[in-house]
């Protein structure tokens, strides 16, 4: 028996992917330091509206891959 | 008399709960554990979206996060977004679940393990441990509504009798009316829930500020305590690197009660549409937040700080506003505990008393439904009254240790190869120094002992299923069957020159 891992095997299976790695990046290490600052934007701390940002990012990322059918 | 009024609408949001939940399985037989279990799989995408997102905001949520906010800062935005990273497991996963249940009939994630790993002692074994986590949870919530009746009631209702009313409340009607009542309760509590959050939060914004931007709470606390607007925070114990583990442990940690949530949707496409949607529930978070930073500047000497928007709203806020927050409050404790009840009575039920006591599908239908009481009466109800100072690190090592499922589950998705042995020994490992890294060695390179936990796991997951025997062809071909062919491939091809022969 191989010892495969099961990975997407269409072209809009890897870009769901992508998509799903890349929202999950912009909550984690490499991007949080960016807006880690004192700064207020619309009367709110950078990181609070980033925060809100993520969440509306999030839905429109689910939203899109369930349009274009990556993930079944 | 104007002073009971808040206790008045807390109660009345219990009498609306009873109601609800009680007539919600009207006309099933709740003696079948497919009914009082997965509500014969039957919600709809809005249920489903409030069953759970009111699961996911807990009464810690609603009181921890302006508690995190007033001693620490923006670190209680992690909250915000692991919640709706959780959002996104649902929908990758909770189809494929579903799916899975619908097609075998499953009804919790241990049984999944035990057909997929064919072994009922490694279902077993994943049922009591996962547990404790899941009861530890319980028994916060439960302690959490039980100080909510006591401020609400200004003392009158004592610690023990809040944790008895509100365990005998959740018991009328998930005894009732199983994940239906669970599912109706829920999307009652959680649009109160989304409701008062944002009327407390902008009630309080307007007595702090005289109008309704958060701007002029965020100009003072830039200017007199700068370090709450960044990470690590006020108290300097959150780094990015914490954030970023403390995330993924989280989002990493299936809990059997989503797991059977998934089970009660009425069809893959209900979860994928609640799940797609459920991260904007989670902004209900942000109003909290803030009211936490207010506190601050009102409340500056105050010995817990979970009790911020609680005492701000007895303090300062008209009686009814104060009654909403206390329902409010209630109401995420509840929707959080009832989950975890129903989950742990289904799987003791299913996953380890029918194989041990080879009961037939009516006894342990008749069985699960009555297991809610013994777990209440002699678990959660005396550790509850207890209240002790170790609870909360049950909950991490419990915590820890749902996160270390994650590989198991991954196998049953992912990874044909996976081994029984493979998931014994990674659960194993991962639960080794998940305990070593919270208690002994804590959070080595700030990274959460979870995530340590997790690495070692998967590592030995890897090498142990790598060496020892896969699953049979039959169990191979039900999980795998689309790569069935691809996966024996070489099996396939070594045997047509014999069969040629």
């Amino acid at each position: 028996m191989k010892s495969t891992f099961m990975l997407p095997k269409t072209r809009k299976g890897w870009i769901s992917l992508a998509l799903i790695v890349f929202v999950i990046v912009l909550g984690s290490w490499p991007v949080i330091p960016f807006f880690n600052k004192e700064t207020i934007v619309f009367g709110m701390p950078m990181l609070m509206v980033w925060s809100i940002v993520i969440i509306v990012i999030t839905t429109s990322t689910l939203w899109f891959i369930n349009k274009i059918g990556g993930v079944k | 008399m104007t002073m009971y009024i808040p206790l008045l609408i807390t109660i009345s949001y219990m009498i609306i709960a009873v109601l609800l939940g009680y007539t919600a399985g009207k006309g099933k037989d709740m003696n079948n554990a497919e009914n009082w279990g997965v509500g014969s799989r039957s919600m709809g995408p809005i249920t489903m979206y409030l069953l759970i997102a009111a699961g996911g905001v807990s009464a810690y949520t609603f009181m921890g996060s302006p508690g995190w906010a007033y001693s620490k800062g923006v670190p209680a935005l992690y909250v915000v977004v692991y919640l709706t990273y959780m959002g996104v497991i649902a929908w990758y996963f909770g189809p494929k679940v579903w799916e899975l249940g619908n097609k075998y009939k499953y009804v919790t994630q241990s049984a999944a393990i035990s057909d997929r790993y064919e072994s009922k002692p490694l279902g077993g074994l994943a049922s009591i441990v996962t547990s404790i986590g899941v009861l530890a949870y319980a028994v916060l919530q439960t302690t959490g509504a039980a100080y909510i009746l006591n401020v609400m009631s200004y003392g009158m209702i004592p610690t023990w009798v809040g944790v008895f009313l509100s365990l005998g409340v959740i018991s009328i009607y998930l005894y009732r009316s199983g994940l239906k009542a669970i599912g109706i309760t829920n999307a009652f509590q959680g649009g109160l829930m989304f409701v008062v959050s944002w009327f407390v939060g902008l009630w309080a914004t307007n007595q702090f500020t005289g109008g309704y931007s958060f701007r002029p709470i965020f100009e003072r606390v830039q200017a007199d305590i700068p370090e709450f607007l960044t990470l690590p925070g006020g108290l300097g114990d959150m780094n990015v690197t914490f954030w970023t583990t403390s995330i993924l442990i989280s989002v990493f940690s299936i809990w059997q009660t989503h797991w059977i949530q998934w089970m009660g949707a009425a069809s893959k496409q209900s979860i994928k549409r609640a799940a797609t949607l459920l991260p904007t529930f989670y902004i209900v978070l942000i109003p909290m937040i803030a009211v936490g930073f207010i506190g601050i500047f009102m409340y500056p000497n105050l010995n817990n700080p979970d009790t911020v928007a609680i005492q701000m709203a007895v303090d300062n806020m008209p009686v009814v506003v104060a009654g909403l927050l206390g329902a409010g409050t209630l109401a995420a404790a509840m929707s959080s505990s009832e989950p975890c009840i129903h989950a742990t009575a289904l799987s003791y039920s299913k996953d380890v008393l029918q194989p041990l006591f080879k009961w037939d599908e009516v006894t342990a239908g008749k069985w699960t439904r009555r297991l809610i009481f013994p777990i209440m009466a002699f678990i959660i109800a005396p550790i509850s009254i207890m209240e002790p100072a170790s609870l909360v690190y049950i909950l991490l090592i419990g915590y820890g240790f749902i996160g270390q499922a994650f590989p198991s589950i991954i196998g049953m998705f992912f990874w044909p190869r996976a081994t029984k042995y493979g998931a014994f020994w990674g659960l194993f490992a991962g639960f080794v120094v998940t305990v070593l890294f919270s208690f002994v060695i804590t959070h080595p390179l700030g990274v959460h002992a979870g995530i340590w936990g997790l690495l070692i796991n998967t590592s030995v997951f890897v090498l142990v299923s790598l060496v020892t025997k896969p699953a049979s062809k039959a169990t191979i071909e039900r999980f795998f069957p689309d790569r069935y062919e691809e996966l024996y491939e070489d099996e396939h091809v070594k045997k047509m020159p014999e069969t040629s022969a």
